[in-house]
C-alpha cells in the first residue's frame, strides 16, 4: 500500500534530479570533473562557498539562539508577538533584503554593498529565525519532573544546563545546519553582492559556456556537502530523541528575574530591528511616496495571484504528500525519502534542467509540463524533504497505542490518519503548510527555467524589476510582499494558537 | 495509503488541465527588458488577436533562463519566437539546430550586416557599448576602452563580468577583432588597474551612480536609464576615432519545431516593422533604428553617426565560446 506514495515520490521529487544528475555521469563530463578535482581555482570556490555558509550559519546560529532559548523556556512576555516579529524576516526573499542592505551601506563611509561579509550580514538577518524556532520547538522536550531532580542539588542555571540542554542544544546546531545549507544553495545573494561561490559558478557555466554537463557537474560537490550536513544533523536529532522520552505534560514556563526578561525582550527588539526595521526603513525611504504601492499593485497582481495560488496548491498537495510519506516510511521502514532533500541540495538551475528532460515529452508529461502543474511539481522536488521531516518528528513522538487501538477496532490507515494522526498533529501539519508555502512563494531559481508562459510568479518579475536598481516600484513591491507576509504571518499565528494544544492523549483518557 | 496517493495523481492530472490557451496563440521567450517588450507585444495582441504568452528574462538568469531552455526544450519546443536583446547566443541557437529559417517580408530593408544571411535571424533596434562616468568625479571623462588600463582611472573603473549578456559579446568581438592574446593581455591589464568586475550592466550603471567608480562600461539603455532617473552621470560612445564602438541589435528567430510555425512568422514581422523600432527609440532604452528613414526622437543616436567595430557577429559568434572560457579561468574568481 505505500507503492502508489512511492511512486509518486519517485516521480516527482527523485527522477528530476537523477535526470540532471545524469549528465553530470556522462561521457563528456570527465572534463568538468578534472578540472573540479585539480584546478586550484575550484578549490578557492569551494572555501569560499564554505565560508560563506559557515560563516551565515554562526552569525545566525549566535543571533538566533537566545531568543530561541528563551522561548523553549518560555521565560518572555508576550511570547506569541515575539515569535510572530522573529519569523517576519522570513516572510521575504533574501534578494528584497539584499537590495535594501546594499543601499544602507553604500551610505555608510568605509562599508561597501559587495563581498562576502556583506553578504553573510545580509543572510544570517534573514535566517536567523530558523535558529530561533526550531530550538523554540524543541521546548517541548523540557521535562519539569527532570529538572526539579536537578534542582535538588544544583542551582536553576546548572540545572536547566544538565537537565533540559540536551534537549535545546541539538535543537540549536539542527537549525544552524539547516541555515548552513540554505546559504550555501543561495543564489540571490552572492551574485548581487558579487560574492562568487557555487551557486553563481553554475549559473555562469550555464550562460557563458553553454556546457549544461559541466554546470551540473558543479552542482555535485554542493550536493554532498549538503547531505552530509543534513545527516549530521539527522544523528543528533535521533540521538536526541533517543535519549529524551517524550515529557506527560507541558513545560511550566521558566521565571526569570525582572531584569533578565527585560534584557531578553529589548535583545529580541533590538533583533526585529536590525533584521526587519532598518531594511523596511530604507525601503520606504526609497518608495516613497507611498501612492506608488497602488501602482504597484496593478504592474503585479497577476504576478501576485500566481505566486499565491502557486504556494497554496504546492503547500496543500505537498502536506498530503509529505505525510503520506511519513506515515508509509513507518511501516516500510526506509530512509528512501531523505534522498529527497537532493531535490532541494542541487541548485534551482541543475533541477530545472532535469525537470525539463522528465516532463517535456509528448502525451501525459507534456500535459504537466505545458501548464501550471509543471511549477507545483518543481517546488514539490525542491521542498518535499523539509515537510517530510517535521512530519516524521511529529510521528515518532505519537505514541503507537492510539493507533493500535484503533486498528483493533477495524480502522483501516485511512481512517487512523485522517481521525486520529491529523487532529493530534494539526499544528505540525501547519507548520509543514506554512514552511511549504513561504519557500514556494519566494522560490525563484527553478522557476525561472520551467515557469510556463503567461505564468510568472512573482518573485521572477521582482528579480526581473531589480535590473534597475533599487527603484522606487522594486522597493514599494519590496514592501507589498512584506505586507503580505506579515498578514500571512499573523494568520499562521492565529492558526496555530487554536491547534497548537499540546496533544496529551494520557491526559485525555479514553473517551478523549 | 493507497486512496491518498491515488488522490494526489488525480489531482494532479486537474491540475495539468489549467490551461487558458486560445484558438491562435504564439509563445515567445524574451530577453529584452519586459517593461520594454510587453508593451510591444500587447498591442501585436490587440492588432491580430493572437494571443502572446511571453516568458521575459530575469536579471538573476541573464538570459540563462530562456538559452538554457531552449536547449534543453530542443526536442520539443515550446517557444515559437526567440526575440532576444543581442545577437551572439541567437547565431549559438542556431549553430545548435534550434531555430529555423525565415525570410521575413520586413527584413529587406534591414541592413545586411545586420541580418542572417541564411534567414535564421534579424536584427532591429540596437544598443551601443559606451562608457558611462559621474559627472561629480570626473571632468574630462575616458574617450576609449583602453583608458581603463590606464593609471589615470585605477581603481576607478568598472565593467560587467565578460561571461555574459552584452558584455561577452563585446569580450567576443574584440577577441574576433584582436585575437586571443592581445585580448586576455587587456583584461590582465585591467585587472592589474583594480577595474572591478561587477554582475551585471545595471549594476556598473548604478555603482557609478552612486559615485562607487567614476567610470564603467555598460549600455545605451542602462546608461541612458542612469541619467533619466536624475543620477549625476552622463554617457559617449567610446573609440570613434580607433576601432570603433560595438552596435549590438535587437535580434528575432524562429524556433525550429515551433508549435504555433504561423502565428510565430506573424509575430516576427510585427517586431522587425520600422513602427517597432520607432517604439523602442522613443522608450527611455533609446535603442538605435537599423532601418532607414525610422522616425525617433532627436536625443537618439542614429546609427550612420556612429563609428562601430568593423567585426561581423558571425565572426563575433565563433568567439563566443572561447573568449567565455578565457575569462572563466582568468577573471571569474
Amino acid at each position: 500500500m505505500t507503492s502508489p506514495i512511492m511512486a509518486v515520490f519517485a516521480v516527482v521529487v527523485l527522477l528530476p534530479v537523477i535526470a540532471a544528475l545524469g549528465a553530470a555521469l556522462a561521457p563528456d563530463s570527465i572534463g568538468a570533473w578534472r578540472e573540479i578535482l585539480s584546478e586550484g581555482r575550484q578549490w578557492a570556490l569551494l572555501g569560499r562557498s564554505l565560508a560563506l555558509a559557515g560563516g551565515t550559519a554562526a552569525l545566525a546560529t549566535l543571533l538566533g539562539a537566545v531568543p530561541g532559548v528563551l522561548l523553549a523556556l518560555q521565560a518572555l512576555p508576550g511570547r506569541r508577538l515575539v515569535v510572530a516579529l522573529l519569523v517576519l524576516p522570513l516572510a521575504a526573499p533574501p534578494y528584497v533584503f539584499a537590495v535594501a542592505w546594499m543601499d544602507i551601506l553604500s551610505a555608510i563611509p568605509g562599508a561597501g554593498p559587495y563581498g562576502l561579509l556583506p553578504a553573510i550580514w545580509v543572510q544570517a538577518l534573514n535566517l536567523f529565525p530558523l535558529v530561533a524556532l526550531i530550538t523554540m520547538a524543541a521546548g517541548r522536550l523540557r521535562d519539569d519532573s527532570l529538572e526539579d531532580t536537578a534542582r535538588l542539588v544544583h542551582g536553576p542555571l546548572r540545572a536547566w544546563l544538565t537537565a533540559s540542554a540536551p534537549a535545546v542544544l541539538p535543537a540549536i546546531l539542527a537549525g544552524a545546519a539547516t541555515v548552513f545549507c540554505l546559504a550555501l544553495l543561495s543564489f540571490a545573494v552572492p551574485s548581487l553582492m558579487q560574492v562568487t561561490v557555487y551557486t553563481v559558478e553554475i549559473y555562469t557555466n550555464f550562460s557563458a559556456g553553454l556546457d549544461p554537463a559541466g554546470a551540473i557537474v558543479q552542482a555535485v560537490p554542493l550536493l554532498i556537502i549538503g547531505l552530509a550536513v543534513f545527516g549530521v544533523g539527522e544523528r543528533i536529532t535521533r540521538a536526541r530523541d533517543g535519549a529524551l522520552p517524550e515529557p506527560d505534560s507541558q513545560p511550566r514556563p521558566w521565571r526569570l528575574p525582572k531584569c533578565w526578561r527585560v534584557a531578553g525582550l529589548l535583545y529580541c527588539a533590538a533583533l526585529v530591528c536590525l533584521a526587519l526595521g532598518v531594511p523596511v526603513g530604507a525601503l520606504i525611504l526609497r518608495a516613497l511616496p507611498l501612492s506608488q504601492l497602488d501602482a504597484t499593485w496593478s504592474t503585479a497582481k497577476e504576478e501576485l495571484a500566481t505566486s499565491l495560488l502557486l504556494a497554496a496548491t504546492t503547500a496543500t498537495f505537498g502536506t498530503l504528500l509529505a505525510g503520506a510519506m511519513a506515515l508509509s516510511e513507518r511501516s516500510v521502514g526506509k530512509r528512501l525519502y531523505s534522498l529527497g532533500l537532493a531535490g532541494f541540495l542541487v541548485s534551482g538551475p541543475v533541477l530545472g534542467v532535469g525537470l525539463i528532460h522528465t516532463w517535456n515529452h509528448p502525451g501525459l508529461p507534456a500535459l504537466m509540463y505545458d501548464n501550471f502543474a509543471i511549477m507545483v511539481i518543481a517546488c514539490l522536488a525542491r521542498y518535499t524533504a523539509f515537510a517530510h521531516l517535521i512530519l516524521r518528528a511529529a510521528l515518532r513522538r505519537m505514541p503507537p497505542h492510539l493507533e493500535e487501538a484503533a486498528a483493533l477496532a477495524g480502522a483501516g490507515p485511512l481512517k487512523r490518519a485522517t481521525g486520529i494522526l491529523a487532529p493530534l498533529l494539526r499544528a505540525d501539519l501547519l507548520a509543514a503548510w506554512l514552511l511549504f508555502f513561504v519557500l514556494t512563494f519566494n522560490e525563484l531559481d527553478v522557476l525561472v527555467l520551467v515557469s510556463p508562459p503567461g505564468w510568472t510568479p512573482l518573485p521572477v518579475r521582482l528579480f526581473t524589476l531589480m535590473h534597475y536598481g533599487p527603484s522606487q516600484i522594486v522597493a514599494a513591491l519590496s514592501l507589498l510582499i512584506l505586507i503580505l507576509g506579515a498578514a500571512a504571518t499573523a494568520t499562521g499565528m492565529l492558526l496555530w494558537r487554536r491547534f497548537a494544544a499540546y496533544p496529551s492523549p494520557a491526559q485525555k483518557g479514553p473517551n478523549g | 495509503m493507497r486512496t491518498i496517493g491515488l488522490m494526489i495523481i488525480v489531482l494532479g492530472l486537474a491540475l495539468a488541465g489549467c490551461d487558458t490557451g486560445s484558438n491562435e496563440t504564439v509563445v515567445v521567450y524574451t530577453a529584452l527588458d519586459e517593461m520594454y517588450s510587453q508593451p510591444i507585444l500587447q498591442d501585436f495582441e490587440k492588432e491580430t488577436g493572437i494571443e502572446v504568452r511571453a516568458v521575459y528574462d530575469t536579471e538573476a538568469a541573464k538570459t540563462t533562463g530562456l538559452v538554457t531552455r531552449l536547449i534543453a526544450e530542443q526536442d520539443r519546443p515550446r517557444a515559437d519566437v526567440f526575440w532576444n536583446n543581442e545577437v551572439a547566443q541567437t547565431i549559438l541557437l542556431k549553430n545548435k539546430g534550434i531555430t529555423q529559417a525565415y525570410d521575413s517580408p520586413e527584413a529587406a530593408t534591414i541592413p545586411d550586416r545586420f541580418k542572417d544571411e541564411e534567414q535564421h535571424w534579424a536584427g532591429f533596434a540596437a544598443r551601443g557599448r559606451v562608457i558611462i562616468y559621474n559627472t561629480d568625479l570626473v571632468a574630462t571623462p575616458p574617450k576609449s576602452i583602453l583608458d581603463f588600463a590606464k593609471p589615470a582611472w585605477k581603481g576607478r573603473g568598472a565593467i560587467a563580468k565578460p561571461l555574459f549578456g552584452t558584455t561577452a559579446t563585446h569580450g567576443a568581438a574584440l577577441f574576433a577583432a584582436w585575437g586571443e592574446e592581445k585580448t586576455m593581455d587587456f583584461f590582465r591589464q585591467l585587472e592589474k588597474n583594480d577595474v572591478a568586475f561587477l554582475a551585471g550592466n545595471a549594476t556598473v550603471r548604478d555603482a557609478v551612480a552612486r559615485g562607487d567608480y567614476a567610470i564603467g562600461l555598460t549600455d545605451t539603455d542602462d546608461a541612458n536609464g542612469g541619467v533619466l532617473d536624475g543620477h549625476p552621470v552622463k554617457w559617449l560612445f567610446p573609440d570613434q576615432e580607433g576601432m570603433g564602438t560595438l552596435v549590438i541589435p535587437n535580434t528575432v528567430a524562429l524556433i525550429a519545431g515551433a508549435p504555433h510555425e504561423e502565428p510565430g512568422k506573424k509575430l516576427i514581422d510585427y517586431l522587425l516593422r520600422p513602427e517597432t523600432e520607432a517604439r523602442l527609440a522613443a522608450m527611455r532604452s533609446i535603442q538605435i533604428p537599423l532601418k532607414p528613414g525610422v522616425e525617433a526622437p532627436g536625443d537618439v543616436p542614429t546609427l550612420g553617426a556612429i563609428r562601430t567595430m568593423d567585426v561581423t557577429f558571425d565572426e563575433m559568434a565563433a568567439q563566443i565560446e572561447p573568449a567565455t572560457e578565457a575569462f572563466g579561468r582568468e577573471l571569474n574568481r
